[in-house]
């Protein structure tokens, strides 16, 4: 039952995503945004043992809030490498 | 998932993907150019069905592959492109629904309002097919979690396995959001009633 309503549905769905095509000059586009693009480097500051996430700082946050701040840099850098976070 | 696409590459004389990344590490745009051509359908139609919206979709495409360049130092090449690039779109994909969701849509219903440019209006009715805007309505009103499961599952053909690693989470949660969703779409789309979709379900090529 299941495989005749999955087959429907895949069909439906990847008809409706194939109406539409990547941009044409895409390639171009990207190509001329990357080579203004810095590259990012290895940065082994990161792998220094942090107490303190000074770089988000916490509207009114004390001492005791290192738990929310620590949970967005790892989001934050999971994220700009594609990692997703668990925390 | 890797092995048949090192195998097929290697088949065909093609530059694996590993290959490619070590030469993008080094500052190589050509083999991002090559990166793009192989994968800018997977990552254009995964953005597109989470979306919804073209033009939004072109834009991830764009920022997909300059986050491939820009964090290239930290691809591991002993493992597969792919999932690394599937991640990246959902994500990316999920922040962009929620951006949307939360400033641009109401700006754009009270823009509608004073205009008068209702989108069930005549005019944007004839202008977008109905049943497919019936087909995007039914995603759209998937959760975000849900959306992004189903989409990985019926649109790229993933399995759940592949799904769970993806997304970073349990093999049952993926099938339970799968189960959930499928129901929604069941639903939604009038699947149950024996009402054949003649003219959405031709086959696809």
């Amino acid at each position: 039952m299941n495989g005749n309503i999955d087959s429907t549905i895949s069909r439906i769905l990847k008809n409706w995503v194939s109406r539409h095509q990547p941009p044409a000059y895409g390639r171009a586009r990207l190509l001329l945004a990357a080579a203004d693009t810095p590259r990012k480097k290895h940065n082994f500051l990161a792998l220094i043992p942090r107490t303190e996430f000074n770089d988000y700082p916490i509207p009114g946050s004390n001492g005791n809030e290192w738990a929310p701040a620590m949970f967005t840099w790892f989001f934050e850098q999971s994220f700009q490498t594609g990692i997703q976070a668990r925390v | 998932m890797e092995v048949c696409q090192s195998l097929s590459a290697e088949r065909e004389g093609l530059v694996l993907d590993s290959d490619l990344v070590r030469s993008l590490q080094t500052g190589n745009l050509e083999a991002l150019g090559v990166l793009y051509d192989r994968h800018q359908r997977l990552v254009f139609r995964t953005a597109l069905a989470i979306t919804g919206d073209a033009e939004a979709a072109a834009d991830l495409l764009q920022e997909v592959f300059l986050r491939l360049h820009r964090f290239a130092s930290h691809i591991d090449v002993g493992r597969p492109l792919e999932p690394w690039l599937y991640r990246m779109t959902t994500n990316l994909s999920y922040t962009w629904v929620k951006r949307h969701n939360r400033l641009l849509r109401p700006l754009e219903d009270v823009a509608d309002w004073i205009t008068g440019n209702r989108k069930d209006s005549p005019a944007v009715r004839t202008e977008m097919d109905e049943s497919w805007r019936q087909v995007q309505q039914a995603i759209s009103s998937l959760p975000l979690s849900h959306r992004g499961v189903v989409v990985l599952y019926y649109v790229d053909e993933l399995s759940v396995q592949e799904i769970a690693k993806i997304l970073s989470i349990p093999v049952g949660t993926v099938k339970s959001r799968l189960h959930y969703g499928r129901q929604a779409l069941k639903k939604s789309l009038d699947l149950s009633q024996d009402r054949i979709f003649t003219e959405l379900t031709y086959e696809f090529t």
